[in-house]
């Protein structure tokens, strides 16, 4: 991977779409650093599936530019496919071989070297936790496991960039989960992601921007706060008046930006999962009434109904 | 060569033989193979099992070979794996070869089993039993790649009825294989043994073999450059371009020397009249130009309008970009400019002419219809976006059938000129067909005005 740090790994520039029924993409130009998780928002239709299509050159605009690490998406398709990895909102695997030759397949075509090509297999299996059944059919496996070797292929051949479209779609709340975790060790690896998705709290967990999307014109990207300086935001709902776990929260460190929310309160907290149950076991331990604790998609989902409807 | 190896040199390749040549399979062929051919040859004889191996080899190759290549990109596409094909680093000729040459492995081996069988029951002219088969079949394989590839440049969101299409096409190409070399079929129904092209003697069914041979090469071609498109290159249309040049090369090379027929080398004097001496010559070169005018035509037909690539193409000409124009150029322009040439060159011949042979300026007219045609093609194309064939045969019915119908009973004739170049004395006038391709190029013109503006704010 490039060490050299870039503040325009991706650079769009006037991109426009048409499909025969009207225009998809209009007008559109951002820039996305390296290294940052983009979260793509939007109601169905926005044109957020055509703006990723176009980022992979999958698809050719009527207008515009696209460059990822300088190179030209719609000059040279080939050369920055080299550069990214896209998991498309379906699996497109093919069922009759086996998840090892699905991925021998994919690192092939991506131009891996012969001699790497098994480690690279090995690599991709274990990243996504399918190394114990490289030699089952990708047919008998579960939707979960057949989105992971999705991803797993999409992975092969270590991109710089990955686009993701709704990749937890159709998930169970596990799988999910996992996924999450995987796109968290992919970013903390210094990968640059755009996911597109519906599910802003799960989007909230790892986004560092957010690029909304509506009637084919975006907006952004923003930084967002807590999660760019490693922080949640987290919901407390409290029976009764709201003034002593004000104090309380005050008083506490990790805590910022405390918030009246309608029934209780809205807050950062930069702390790990072990320092969020002390922090509430100490709120219930000062009898403070609290009769929820959950994390919110505040930032994110503040931002997309603030900026992003607008 | 192992599984590694063939896969870094085509991964397209061994993926399908991985999928094709399952062990089930290779164990299954042979068996079922010989079973087939050893009844039948046990209970009746060796003619009827050399029948019944044609007919095997037929539906192997071409009725299902078809089916096989047609699927190679036909279920990439329907299981939505081809976006992936895509984003790989895979180039055109790899995937075209490792579609075409991977998807229907299994009915080659077949084939291969077969011609063992046979050779093993003492059958007579196995190899030409399997050589008529296999370029039959890879005439309807590859034409089956080649139409399913097309047809999902049209419409990429159709699916199964596109690779049944793209098999039918196939079987009727291969079955015919002759309609890939129509000028060599003309000599053929006439029984003639040697052909004399650009003025070398060639056996005449050595020349139509070669020239179908580099048919199916053509195809292939064609079907890397549909493919090379997907892939996101822009490169013009080079490839038909060359294709066309060539056509009218192989019709060209006809034009000169004589022709021998089965009762002797007889030339020209041996032939009908309309077919001898200097109407010979001024026949083919007529036929030179018909088979430009029809290739353009079949360009025009057979290729979708991009509407980005001609507002792309009227931008780039208007800031004089002529690379960029050429990557935009619709596949049916060199055409025109050959059978603008071919025709100048005819209508000069026509002039010179002591035989009683239509005005010079009759093949100048029929250029401007060719323009307005092309011009109404792109036209409708660029309007209706759906069920443009319907619309487009409506209009060419209309056009070509009841208006020249209504014009002739209205004027005798002279109206007819209108629409298309007959044999009344003012067909032979060129002003009318260019003023109609003039009209009808402005209004495809300003069809595209406002693409045309958005891709020069932001050239892509």
């Amino acid at each position: 991977m490039d060490a050299a740090i870039s503040s325009q790994f991706v650079t769009v520039c006037g991109l426009t779409f048409d499909y025969d029924s009207g225009r998809a993409v209009d007008d559109v130009s951002f820039e996305i650093a390296r290294g940052t998780v983009t979260a793509l928002v939007g109601p169905n239709g926005a044109g957020k599936t055509t703006l990723l299509r176009c980022l992979a050159g999958l698809e050719q605009p009527v207008a515009g530019t696209i460059a990822i690490d300088g190179v030209d998406v719609l000059e040279s398709p080939r050369d920055a496919h080299r550069k990214l990895g896209f998991l498309q909102d379906f699996f497109g695997v093919y069922d009759a071989l086996s998840v090892e030759r699905n991925l021998l397949y994919a690192a092939a075509s991506l131009g891996i070297a012969p001699d790497r090509l098994g480690d690279a297999v090995v690599q991709a299996g274990r990243a996504v936790g399918l190394a114990d059944r490289l030699k089952q059919p990708a047919g008998e496996l579960s939707r979960g496991l057949r989105q992971r070797l999705a991803i797993a292929r999409s992975l092969i051949h270590a991109p710089q960039l990955l686009l993701l479209d709704e990749p937890a779609a159709g998930l169970d709340p596990e799988a999910r989960s996992e996924l999450s975790g995987l796109i968290r060790a992919l970013a903390a690896s210094g990968m640059t992601l755009i996911v597109s998705s519906h599910i802003l709290s799960e989007l909230e967990q790892y986004s560092t921007h957010m690029l909304a999307m509506r009637d084919g014109k975006t907006m952004g990207p923003h930084p967002l706060g807590a999660a760019a300086q490693g922080r949640r935001r987290l919901k407390v709902a409290i029976a009764g008046p709201t003034l002593t776990a004000r104090q309380f929260l005050e008083s506490q460190t990790g805590v910022s930006a405390i918030a009246e929310e309608p029934d209780g309160l809205g807050f950062d907290f930069a702390g790990d999962d072990d320092a969020r149950r002390r922090l509430l076991r100490a709120m219930m331990e000062a009898d403070i009434a609290v009769s929820a604790f959950t994390e919110a998609g505040a930032d994110l989902e503040r931002l997309y109904m603030a900026g992003g409807r607008s | 060569m192992s599984a590694p190896g063939l896969l870094s040199v085509n991964p397209e390749l061994q993926r399908n033989l991985w999928l094709e040549l399952t062990v089930t399979r290779l164990i299954a062929a042979p068996i079922v193979l010989m079973a087939v051919l050893g009844v039948v040859d046990s209970v009746s004889n060796l003619w009827v099992a050399e029948r019944l191996a044609r007919f095997l080899l037929w539906a192997l190759l071409t009725l299902w070979g078809s089916r096989l290549a047609a699927e190679s990109f036909g279920d990439e596409a329907a299981g939505r794996t081809w976006d992936a094909q895509r984003l790989s680093t895979q180039g055109a000729w790899g995937l075209t070869l490792g579609k075409l040459a991977g998807g229907t492995a299994f009915v080659w081996y077949a084939t291969a089993v077969m011609a063992i069988i046979l050779l093993g029951l003492g059958a007579e002219d196995v190899g030409g039993m399997v050589y008529g088969a296999a370029l039959g079949g890879l005439t309807a394989q590859s034409a089956a790649l080649f139409v399913v590839l097309l047809l999902h440049r049209f419409d990429p969101r159709g699916r199964r009825a596109q690779a049944t299409t793209a098999q039918i096409a196939g079987i009727l190409i291969g079955w015919n294989g002759d309609f890939l070399s129509v000028p060599t079929s003309v000599p053929n129904l006439i029984n003639v043994t040697t052909l004399d092209w650009w003025g070398m003697d060639f056996p005449a069914k050595t020349l139509i073999a070669a020239i179908r041979v580099v048919a199916i090469a053509w195809i292939v071609f064609g079907s890397m450059r549909l493919v090379r498109r997907e892939l996101g290159h822009r490169d013009g249309p080079l490839g038909w371009t060359l294709y066309t040049l060539y056509t009218i090369v192989l019709v060209q090379g006809f034009a000169v020397g004589a022709v021998n027929t089965a009762n002797g080398v007889v030339g020209a004097a041996g032939l009908p009249h309309w077919l001898s001496g200097p109407a010979q010559s001024l026949g083919v070169q007529s036929l030179v130009v018909v088979t430009a005018f029809a290739l353009a035509y079949l360009a025009a037909f057979g290729m979708p309008v991009s509407r980005m690539g001609l507002a792309k193409l009227r931008s780039a000409i208007g800031i004089a970009n002529w690379v960029e124009a050429w990557r935009n150029l619709p596949a049916w322009a060199p055409g025109v400019l050959v059978a603008a040439v071919a025709a100048i060159f005819l209508s000069m011949r026509l002039a010179s002419s002591t035989l009683d042979v239509p005005a010079p300026q009759t093949t100048i007219s029929a250029l401007g219809f060719l323009l307005r045609d092309i011009a109404l093609i792109t036209l409708m194309r660029l309007v209706y976006r759906r069920r443009t064939a319907v619309a487009l045969l409506v209009m060419f019915m209309i056009l070509y059938s009841v208006l020249p119908a209504l014009l002739t009973h209205l004027s005798g004739g002279v109206f007819v000129t209108l629409v298309y170049p007959g044999t009344h004395p003012a067909a032979a006038s060129p002003v009318l067909p260019w003023l109609e391709a003039a009209a009808a190029w402005y209004f495809v013109w300003r069809r595209l005005a406002a693409s045309a503006q958005l891709a020069k704010r932001h050239p892509a």
